[in-house]
């Protein structure tokens, strides 16, 4: 990864490998606290594309703690428009 | 449209009245003298070394401020810091709504976080107001006669016509009928919030010792030597209890009976919105909702409708119940998509007013937690106060007289019998 620091690992966000390391380097030991401080994986794909991605860098640079879990998978599956979820009358 | 109490976040009594919003005045002159300026403070209180139970936003304001007051402060988080509630917030930094006897603690914090702000923890922090929307006549009255205390209480709100909300905010239905506005209300971004008081900690002498449990307490008589965790005990002059909704489960091991129970409270975000189309902080309809700073909009509500439990799954139900009442006061919005839904749990106290202060039966061991859903917007003032309440517990510094009145109610075992000092656990 050391000859790529600007390569986009999250695209939605436009997040670059450099800051992903940055913020392992700042003391971030999870990938929940590294999109915390980046944004990396808060944009419309939610981590759908970069997910694996980060959580290799994360891994491989932070040693994260035994059983601390990747991102969480949350609702929606993909993005809906607010005029689906309605409740019916 | 059919719930009978929609004033989402109003949370003015039937007692409150003009006597009452003349104190809460008085009581904010009180807080002000004794904590503007907290934020770097000159008087150091002395020498002595923290632990944090805790690492939320409370937990780590707290941590801010004893450390700007001298304090070696090691700080133990369970998970990662701002993992829970503390970065699943609407944001909100809110004094109106507020009950008249939290508005002056509010106000204090509204005032601590552009302090913090100004010297460098970057939260996106944004006065950008804040407006409760009447949808009926009735709901209407209930805000101007609100308005009028909150004035006497020394927040600046004015009644906007319904034509006036509409020029504040161009996507609103036109079926509101008026709203109470606060301009000096604020929202921040939790996950930036959360950041920078973690890099200011680090940089400062803290220490954060974070996916480590705490599994009990070295006392000694009425005092607690060390805390005890999975990664070896931490030396302790004094300990200050943070863990929001676990703070319960923390406090057993001391015996001591916080009456704190955890509610879910969910949220929904959708895509980023090119322009800038919600300014203010919208309550209203039974939710909240903003904008946030990178264009994404944002509402949520609880109620006593959701899981009284840890449970942060989203539910189907709350995303269907909040995207119509979303729509029902921004109908423009339909096609704008949702991306996320996410939950976070609220440390629910019996008189929904938090648990802050030195703990019944032990003489170095404080507590800060049952914010009630509001710990984000209280947190700037709690970590202050808690803070100060440390160095009183150490024979540091004596509070004013006024602050000491002003925190009896908050006393921490108010709600249940005082225990007798004991351990358990470790």
């Amino acid at each position: 990864m050391s000859d790529g620091p600007e390569l986009i690992v999250c695209r939605c966000e436009e997040v670059v490998v450099r800051e992903v390391l940055d913020a392992v380097r700042a003391g971030c030991r999870t990938l929940q606290e590294v999109k915390m401080a980046t944004r990396a994986g808060m944009g419309p794909c939610q981590g759908r594309v970069c997910r694996t991605l980060l959580e290799r860098l994360v891994t491989l640079e932070a040693a994260p703690p035994e059983g601390a879990a990747g991102l969480t998978k949350r609702l929606p599956v993909h993005p809906v428009p607010l005029g689906q979820l309605v409740e019916e009358e | 449209m059919s719930e009978p109490r929609r004033l989402t976040l109003l949370k003015l009594g039937p007692d409150a009245g003009p006597e009452a919003a003349l104190a809460a005045a008085a009581a904010y002159d009180e807080l002000e003298a004794a904590f503007a300026g907290s934020v770097r403070s000159s008087a150091r209180s002395g020498r002595g070394r923290l632990v944090v139970v805790g690492g939320g936003i409370v937990g780590l304001m707290s941590a801010y401020f004893a450390s700007v007051r001298g304090y070696r402060v090691r700080l133990v988080e369970r998970l990662s810091p701002g993992g829970a509630a503390s970065g699943r917030n609407g944001g909100g930094v809110l004094v109106l709504g507020h009950t008249l006897d939290d508005v002056p603690f509010n106000r204090l914090s509204l005032r601590l976080w552009a302090e913090l702000a100004r010297a460098g923890v970057a939260s996106e922090l944004t006065v950008s107001g804040h407006v409760m929307l009447a949808f009926s006549e009735q709901e209407a009255e209930t805000l101007r006669g609100a308005g009028e205390l909150y004035l006497a209480a020394g927040l600046p709100v004015e009644w906007l016509d319904s034509s006036e909300v509409r020029r504040l905010l161009p996507h609103v239905t036109a079926e509101q009928r008026g709203g109470l506005r606060c301009p000096v209300d604020a929202q921040a971004y939790p996950f930036r919030a959360v950041s920078s008081l973690l890099s200011r900690l680090r940089d400062g002498r803290a220490e954060l010792i974070t996916h480590t449990r705490v599994t009990g307490f070295r006392v000694e008589g009425s005092r607690v030597r060390a805390v005890i965790t999975e990664a070896g005990d931490v030396e302790a002059d004094a300990v200050l209890l943070c863990a929001g909704p676990w703070s319960a489960e923390v406090g057993a091991m001391l015996g001591l009976p916080l009456a704190i129970s955890p509610r879910r409270s969910q949220i929904l975000v959708t895509e980023r919105v090119a322009t800038r189309v919600v300014h203010p902080f919208v309550t209203g309809n039974s939710i909240y909702l903003r904008q946030t700073h990178a264009g994404n909009l944002m509402y949520g509500g609880g109620g006593t409708w959701e899981s009284q439990s840890f449970d942060t799954s989203s539910t189907t139900t709350a995303i269907a119940r909040l995207t119509t009442r979303f729509l029902e006061v921004f109908p423009a919005f339909r096609g704008v998509q949702l991306i996320r839904a996410f939950a976070g749990t609220v440390d629910l106290t019996p008189d929904a007013r938090p648990l802050l202060g030195r703990a019944d039966g032990w003489e170095n061991v404080c507590v800060a937690a049952g914010f009630s859903g509001h710990g984000f917007g209280w947190s700037a003032a709690a970590g202050a106060i808690a803070a100060a309440c440390v160095a009183r517990a150490l024979g540091h510094e004596e509070p004013a007289a006024g602050v000491s009145r002003l925190l009896e109610p908050l006393a921490p075992c108010r709600h249940a019998p005082a225990a007798r000092p004991q351990v358990r656990g470790g």
